[in-house]
């Protein structure tokens, strides 16, 4: 079987770590630093960080001062402006690069980033909303709606060279409520490329059976790896330990 | 003194950072002909085979790490597309590499299982088959890996091996010149390991 990976998504407003609800009302949790130190004695696999103000004003030596701290593959996304943007981003060691509005108002800067960095490093982040039968595709932090059927923003994606595909569920995002297994499992049908769903993981027990029961490569959650329980009052950086057999 | 070869792209921040962890002494080199001046070499990278090599050609690396190569006192250390290079070819690209170790790259596309997503991306164990003075004190450990392209079971310079719907090389050893697949940079303390041992060879 193939080892799957298990991936805490940390948003960011500003320097402050933060977790919203269904992209909305942030909650501040503290300083990303602490959070970054503990996951990486946790050896985590992967850790994905995202600007949630979307504008790419976030300074580069703060971002340095996190990435110095983690010694794991490290995913970025939020407001990436243009290719230099992204070789200043590398060169202070972010490896993997997330890209969600480019891919409906800047799609060169996509198919620039995979001939930079290669496609097994540019990552689409496909944010989905779903409203009754339909699914939505949305960008910008889930503020418009990009009236593509999630197929062909698939489609497209692969075609300017992403090699990896995290979906992002608007609807359960934050509320612990559990996954959408079967529109995961139905979404990894649709690539080849490797796909980490997000959005609403209420437990560790459920992550470990989406990934046991589903080609999916990866589980991202951002609540469950940062808050003690459901009730979100009290912050606690957690992770499971792993069998490393 | 390690040098990290600075072609302006690539890991080599993560790699300078996993060093000072373990407390190795090393920095960047981006001007080719001061490459000589350090005991040990990284090469890192990643991206295409072709845009790889054409970095490592118009900066002047290309004629410098060959002869760097040729130095037995010296040990090179290439990282995933840095390892790559370090052969003669690639399906990926049309130009040749550095050619340092006989072989070349294949791609995972169409020689894996369909449940297999292309690239590679993730956390693999990496077997040693070979005694190995980069990883001595394991038999198995866990990298994190991400590629398209990989480099047959049984090429002549193996000492590791990994498993992803194939069988294939995951780290090489030939004289004095050493690559591995994954990044032990970001491989928590098995990389921390593999690097203390490369500092210390």
């Amino acid at each position: 079987m193939i080892e799957k990976r298990l991936i805490p998504v940390l948003s960011l407003i500003n320097e402050d770590l933060v977790k919203t609800i269904r992209f909305s009302d942030p909650k501040y949790l503290g300083d990303p630093i602490n959070a970054i130190r503990i996951f990486n004695e946790k050896e985590v696999d992967e850790l994905v960080i995202l600007d949630i103000r979307n504008d790419g004003s976030l300074d580069v030596k703060f971002l340095e001062s996190l990435v110095s701290e983690a010694f794991m593959p490290i995913a970025y996304g939020g407001g990436l402006r243009n290719i230099d943007h992204i070789r200043s981003l590398m060169s202070i060691g972010i490896e993997k690069f997330i890209f969600n509005t480019a891919l409906h108002e800047n799609p060169s800067l996509i198919s620039e980033c995979a001939r930079l960095v290669g496609s097994s490093s540019t990552v689409y982040s496909l944010d989905f909303e779903n409203d009754y039968k339909h699914l939505r595709v949305r960008y910008d932090h889930a503020s418009k709606n990009a009236g593509t059927p999630l197929n062909e923003a698939i489609k497209k994606a692969e075609e300017l060279g992403v090699g990896e595909i995290i979906l992002h569920d608007i609807n359960r995002e934050g509320t612990f409520k559990g996954m959408n297994h079967k529109l995961f499992e139905e979404v990894q049908t649709l690539t080849k490329l490797p796909v980490i769903a997000l959005g609403g993981a209420s437990s560790y027990e459920e992550l470990e059976e989406l990934l046991k029961n589903s080609a999916l490569s990866a589980v991202a959650a951002g609540s469950l790896f940062c808050f003690k329980n459901k009730n979100r009052d009290s912050i606690l950086i957690n992770y499971p330990k792993k069998n490393y057999g | 003194m390690i040098g990290i070869v600075d072609v302006g792209v690539g890991n080599v921040a993560s790699v300078r950072n996993m060093l000072y962890r373990v407390r190795a002494k090393a920095e960047l080199v981006s001007e080719p002909n001061r490459i000589h001046q350090y005991s040990k070499l990284i090469l890192p990278g990643v991206g295409h085979f072709d845009a790889g090599m054409e970095r490592l050609e118009t900066s002047g690396f290309k004629a410098e790490i060959i002869e760097y190569s040729k130095n037995q006192d010296k040990h090179l250390l290439g990282i995933c597309l840095g390892m790559q290079i370090l052969f003669e070819s690639s399906e990926e690209g049309s130009k040749n590499g550095l050619a340092l170790i006989p072989g070349s790259l294949k791609s995972f596309e169409g020689r894996v299982p369909e449940d297999y997503p292309v690239p590679n991306i993730g956390w693999r164990k990496v077997r040693a088959i070979k005694p190995n003075p980069l990883l001595p004190e394991f038999t198995e450990g866990r990298f994190y890996f991400v590629h398209t392209y990989f480099l047959d079971a049984d090429n002549s310079a193996a000492i590791g091996q990994t498993e992803y719907g194939v069988k294939f090389t995951s780290m090489v050893a030939h004289n004095n010149i050493f690559g591995v697949q994954f990044h032990p940079e970001k491989s928590h303390r098995y990389g921390k390991e593999l690097l203390t041992n490369f500092s210390r060879l």
